[in-house]
């Protein structure tokens, strides 16, 4: 008999007994006192969104600082359909626990709730999931239809603040118009605009609403359409996504328009440029990194330490970055996250 | 043996298309039709015109100077891929990976500018990719014994996921933007002609007259008019059906510098579902997905009439969900358009060689 091969087998028993015993040893423990390798994954709406680029660094940043495995995935394109199929996946891998920004609000429960009923503990950020029994959501800003509702105040301030009376047309354009969010955004705003109405002495009336597309090239031909069509009307465009707030600035740039106001979103570096050169009014952002961070500290502390997870809605206030506030945001962890 | 040929194929294959006896004369009233017919590729350019008579009286701004250069800007992209598409489906393959293979390369190219390379030497090598990816296609199917439309569906996850792995996901944008190479694609020829579109018009040139006038294109006529026979005439059709598929990869490098040119972004998401408009265009052209059938010019009247559609609803002010039904109706109308011409062609007097 070859020594060598009687060493070699008996390392290998003893190495997977070793692991059975190991798993045995986790999987009878409490989840407070775990010695267990965890992993924690981050279930995005869209896996290249570039806005979600700091909720990822934040997650990043926690994994690295606390130890953790972190598992990101998302669907492209975005469909729910996709989404729910990443989670069956994480259930069947049996992560440690979750962090969802889920693509539909509805349509994702049936999953959140299939994985929390296996044992996996389920949190929503950016976007809730409000009927799911998720444990906590969190929102580094405004929830998303005060979102539409805050911009649609701002928009009132600044033409008030103009003098403006009569009719001020305005278009509403989004890069994922069948998104939750999006849509909350644009209730938000719609809904704020009628109250405001009632009493500004000008009103605002949308004369479009339009999909932008999330292709880079698409989006910017898309608005250069939309500006063709409408750019002669009116006096703003809300722009609901960071893409569309980017490519409004563009064109008006090349067109050299500032008679429209570009009231948008998210923190993109060249957005940013924008908002300095004057091209873009201000865009409205939520500190995603806050998200990422503060997610995985609480669901990190519940499976390694057994500390009880927040429940119901945890948000903060929106930020409009404009030209007095724009050195500030620059230096934020968000923007840096993003490249800025 | 039937020497007869197909009247449609006659329309769009030089060959076919000189053994046809030319119709007899018309009535003066239909002298403008008549006129289309004897154009090869009359059928589509009736719809481009009709199409952009309609959008035009609806809302004059449509047929504007500065709209022109926006609907040739945004079809340029595109356009590329539809040429060198001709060219595989006249070969009777598909590629469908070629919208993935154009996120790969804009990929390419942002990590080479953020490593501090030379814009016009990242500009070669992410050519270079992409004529990379587009010979993988072509060898995988050759050596597997795989068709190519199993071959390219499969890469064009593999590709996608490429562009994400490449990039983390994060769209790569972290670099100077300073160089000519970005003017290309954000600037115009007297603030008028897109840059963009000058790239397309000679890279269709060019195609052409690959197409038609050198021994390779009749090879590749050839090949997808009866792949048994060119095989037998001694035509080696796995080296034009991967250098069909080179070319592609070529075009979707081309097209994915462009895309990065103008949004000044390499954003792995650039591409996706380029890959059915541009075979939809080619299509409309008057290609058959059986191959043996197309031109290059037919193919980009295909993609300038739905750049004119996706243009033209915008500004008529279709709401974006009528608008996606709208396209995709105005797209078999096209179609039909063009087949109506052909069949006039075909009953008018298209008598066919014995």
């Amino acid at each position: 008999m070859n020594l060598q091969s009687v060493s070699f087998r008996t390392a290998a028993v003893a190495l997977g007994a070793g692991l059975v015993l190991t798993a045995c040893g986790n999987s009878s423990g409490s989840p407070g006192t775990s010695t267990k390798h965890l992993t924690l994954a981050l279930v995005l709406d869209d896996l290249t969104n570039p806005v979600e680029l700091p909720l990822r660094k934040g997650a990043e940043d926690m994994a690295a600082k606390y130890g953790f495995t972190l598992k990101v995935v998302g669907p492209s394109p975005s469909t729910a359909q996709q989404q729910i199929s990443l989670l069956q996946d994480l259930e069947t891998q049996k992560v440690d626990g979750t962090i969802i920004l889920p693509v539909d609000s509805t349509a994702l429960v049936p999953a959140i709730n299939s994985m929390v009923a296996a044992g996996i503990p389920v949190a929503a950020t950016e976007i809730d999931a409000p009927n799911s029994n998720r444990s906590f959501f969190y929102i580094g800003g405004s929830s998303t239809i005060d979102q539409g509702k805050l911009s649609a105040q701002r928009v009132f301030t600044y033409f008030k603040a103009k003098g403006s009376t009569g009719t001020i047309n305005y278009v509403l354009t989004s890069c994922l118009p069948t998104v939750t969010g999006q849509q909350d955004r644009r209730s938000g705003f719609e809904a704020e605009v009628q109250v405001e109405n009632a009493t500004s002495p000008f009103k605002l009336n949308q004369v479009g609403f339009y999909d932008t597309s999330t292709d880079p090239a698409k989006n910017f031909a898309n608005t250069q359409n939309i500006y063709t069509a409408k750019g002669s009307q009116i006096q703003l465009a809300y722009t609901m996504c960071g893409p569309d707030t980017q490519n409004w600035g563009k064109v008006l740039k090349a067109n050299n328009n500032k008679n429209i106001l570009v009231a948008g979103y998210d923190w993109l570096p060249a957005t940013l440029d924008l908002i300095g050169q004057g091209w873009v009014g201000w865009a409205q952002g939520n500190s995603l990194y806050a998200e990422g961070t503060y997610s995985f500290t609480q669901m990190y502390n519940h499976v390694a330490k057994g500390t009880a997870l927040p429940t119901g809605v945890i948000h903060g206030t929106s930020i409009f970055c404009d030209i007095n506030n724009l050195a500030a945001i620059r230096n934020s962890p968000d923007v840096k996250a993003a490249g800025g | 043996m039937n020497s007869a040929v197909d009247p449609d194929q006659a329309r769009t294959n030089p060959a076919a298309a000189s053994t046809t006896v030319a119709p007899p004369s018309r009535s003066r009233g239909r002298a403008v039709l008549d006129r289309l017919q004897q154009f090869r590729e009359g059928g589509i350019l009736l719809a481009v015109l009709v199409t952009g008579a309609v959008f035009t009286a609806i809302d004059p701004r449509f047929i504007a100077i500065g709209n022109l250069g926006n609907i040739a800007s945004q079809i340029s992209f595109e356009g590329v891929l539809a040429v060198s598409m001709t060219f595989v489906l006249i070969s009777g393959e598909i590629d469908l990976s070629i919208g993935s293979m154009v996120g790969v390369t804009g990929v390419v190219f942002g990590l080479l500018m953020t490593q501090g390379a030379n814009p016009w030497v990242a500009v070669v090598l992410s050519l270079l990719a992409g004529c990379s990816m587009g010979a993988l296609n072509g060898v995988l199917s050759v050596a597997l014994r795989v068709p190519t439309i199993i071959i390219t569906l499969g890469m064009l996850n593999a590709y996608r996921g490429f562009a994400y792995l490449i990039s983390n996901g994060y769209p790569v944008e972290n670099y100077p933007k300073t160089s000519a190479f970005f003017s290309i694609g954000q600037d115009r020829l007297f603030g008028v002609v897109p840059y963009t579109a000058i790239i397309l018009l000679v890279f269709a040139l060019i195609g052409a007259v690959v197409l038609r006038q050198t021994v390779i294109g009749h090879r590749i006529y050839a090949m997808g008019s009866n792949p048994r026979a060119a095989q037998l005439s001694g035509i080696r059709t796995s080296r034009i059906r991967i250098g069909v598929l080179i070319f592609n990869g070529f075009a979707a490098a081309i097209a994915g510098l462009m895309a990065v040119s103008q949004t000044a972004t390499a954003d792995p998401n650039i591409g996706i579902g380029y890959e059915l408009d541009v075979i939809a265009a080619v299509i409309i052209g008057g290609a058959k997905l059986t191959g043996g059938s197309g031109t290059v010019l037919a193919s980009l009247l295909g993609m300038l009439l739905l750049g004119l559609i996706r243009n033209g609803l915008v500004l008529v002010g279709v709401s974006i969900y009528l608008l996606i039904v709208v396209s995709g109706l105005i797209v078999i109308l096209a179609v039909a358009i063009d087949r109506f011409v052909t069949r006039r062609r075909q009953g008018g007097g298209g008598v066919q060689a014995a």
